[in-house]
């Protein structure tokens, strides 16, 4: 009788669960849908129509053509493409090695750990908007603070995002200014839960201290850099605000980047239909950069560790 | 520079000791539509916060608690829409929203953002749900609680401080949106960081209520930061990366 009653109650209880687990997941699996399914079919739609906002007549369906026109006849986007690359790979590198010189100078002193650590929250958490503003006054040739201080030393200033050959530059900067502090503090908490162990057998063993960090500190944190950088570099892909306000693009077209080139096609010339096109092949290229940089650096994209 | 007088703030050299005054700040919010703004940006924040909230608290105890079969691709998913490019998400909404007649309107805006913090939101949460014990919700079970009121009762007040933390980072993300706003939003919805921007594109800038209106979209940042900055670093960082 009595293991009857209990696999009645298991019974009632699995039931239980499974309603549970339902009605909790719900609200989200359908919004989620609304957040990536339905604006990828649209897209897609989009993409096959020739689709100016502006025209009175309305969109037609032109099949390919506009991938065709884009992929074989826009220097313009293999520019921005080149630039999205250029600006990304330019963010990464930098921000990586900085993060993880500061996140091991950190480690070791203990004093200042914490209010650094606090203090640096504040580039991630600010308004973009805000902060490009005021790296825009910086960076101004009449007003900026930069080229003042680099005419106490006799340099000459720039103009800094004015400037074709140095703007991409000048707007990696303000990238590093935000996001450096992203990776230190990744990498400090890798580096906090280290074993001690090694560590001590090389110092014993009369290691120098770039080895130490080459051939035990680096493999050691590798697993928390590398998804580190996954999401930099995804991240860095999709930049905006920063790029936005400092140049929108210019001059010229030097620090238009993909997803900013997608944006003006669509909201500053109205070309619905080329900038869906080139809004699905963007997330084509996202998903493959994200693709290859997992299987070169040997992750599970959602697994957990 | 959003203390400094007209004359100090375009000297050069730039003058360090000067009489500072407040009339930029005055100024600021003597202009109608800056309060404005900034009450919009403050509704579409607490509105985004309840709903990413609503909708994603009971997904993201499911997702870190309950086995069953599907959760390994419903969490390959909540992480793969970080790829999607939000522009991507943008153009069909801008249509739809247009063709609803609901553009420049603060609920607009509110549901892009709800968009962009969801996914996001439910894996921060998984992490401050794995932390609880598995005894604790087996208990309440046991002792007859439907799922849902053990969940309601017992489990949410434990991560209450780590869901605090959520609402906030939700919150910051809202506040500091730009491109959705900025597309979206008319002259009625107009939220602080896409004012800040018409404030930069003009032709002429006025530098110094610029900054003081810059410094007054910086405050909430730097209250909430003084506040929860522990468990924002979890969430802004290791929650971020995986559970």
């Amino acid at each position: 009788m009595a293991p009857k009653t209990h696999m009645k109650k298991n019974n009632t209880l699995n039931l239980e669960n499974k309603k549970f687990i339902v009605t909790s997941l719900a609200p989200a699996l359908i919004s989620l849908i609304l957040i990536t399914v339905v604006p990828f079919v649209i897209n897609i739609i989009n993409s096959l129509r020739n689709y100016y906002l502006a025209d009175p007549k309305g969109p037609t369906f032109v099949g390919l053509e506009n991938f065709k026109q884009i992929l074989f006849n826009d220097a313009n986007f293999w520019h921005s493409l080149w630039i999205t690359l250029l600006f990304t790979a330019g963010c990464i590198l930098i921000e990586f090695w900085l993060g993880l010189y500061i996140a091991g100078l950190l480690s070791s002193g203990g004093t200042f750990r914490n209010i650094i650590r606090s203090l640096l929250i504040l580039p991630m958490a600010a308004t973009p908007v805000a902060v490009s503003f005021t790296w825009k006054i910086m960076y101004s040739p009449s007003l900026g603070i930069i080229n003042y201080f680099l005419k106490l030393f006799n340099i000459n200033g720039a103009a800094w995002v004015g400037d074709p050959k140095i703007a991409l530059l000048s707007v990696i900067l303000v990238d590093v200014w935000q996001w450096t502090p992203f990776m230190m503090l990744i990498m400090l908490a890798g580096y906090m839960s280290l074993p001690t162990e090694p560590f001590e057998a090389a110092t014993v063993d009369g290691a120098k201290d770039w080895h130490i960090f080459r051939y035990i500190t680096l493999p050691l944190i590798k697993p928390v850099a590398l998804t580190a950088l996954l999401f930099r570099v995804i991240d860095s892909l999709k930049t905006f605000d920063i790029i936005f306000v400092l140049t929108r693009g210019g001059p010229g077209n030097t620090t238009e980047t993909l997803n900013l080139y997608t944006y003006l096609k669509g909201f500053s010339y109205l070309r619905i239909g080329e900038a869906s096109a080139l809004a699905i092949i963007f997330l084509l290229i996202v998903i493959a950069i994200s693709q290859i940089y997992l299987k070169y650096a040997g992750l599970e994209f959602g697994g957990s560790n | 520079m959003s203390l400094k007088r007209r004359v100090d703030a375009l000297a050069m050299p730039p003058r360090w000791i000067f009489s500072p005054i407040i009339d930029n700040y005055i100024k600021v919010f003597n202009s109608q539509d800056f309060t404005r703004f900034y009450f919009n940006s403050i509704l579409i924040g607490l509105f985004t916060i309840l709903f990413v909230l609503i909708i994603g608290i009971p997904a993201s105890y499911t997702l870190s608690k309950m086995n069953f079969r599907g959760k390994k691709d419903i969490d390959f998913w909540i992480l793969s829409t970080r790829m999607a490019p939000p522009v991507g998400i943008l153009i069909p909404y801008f249509l739809i929203f247009k063709n609803l007649g609901i553009l420049d309107t603060r609920a607009s805006i509110v549901i892009m953002h709800i968009a962009l913090n969801l996914s996001f939101a439910i894996w921060v949460m998984k992490g401050f749900f794995a932390e609880i014990p598995k005894g604790i919700e087996e208990a309440a079970l046991v002792d007859g609680c439907s799922h849902w009121r053990a969940f309601i009762r017992i489990i949410l007040p434990l991560v209450a401080p780590g869901l605090v933390a959520t609402a906030i980072i939700v919150f910051l993300f809202s506040w500091n949106e730009l491109l959705f706003a900025v597309t979206l939003a008319g002259n009625a919805s107009k939220t602080v960081p896409v004012a800040l921007y018409n404030f930069v594109s003009y032709e002429e800038i006025d530098w110094g209520p610029l900054s003081a209106s810059a410094m007054l979209a910086l405050i909430p940042v730097l209250v909430f930061i003084s506040f929860v900055q522990k468990q924002l670093i979890k969430g802004l960082t290791l929650g971020a990366i995986s559970k």
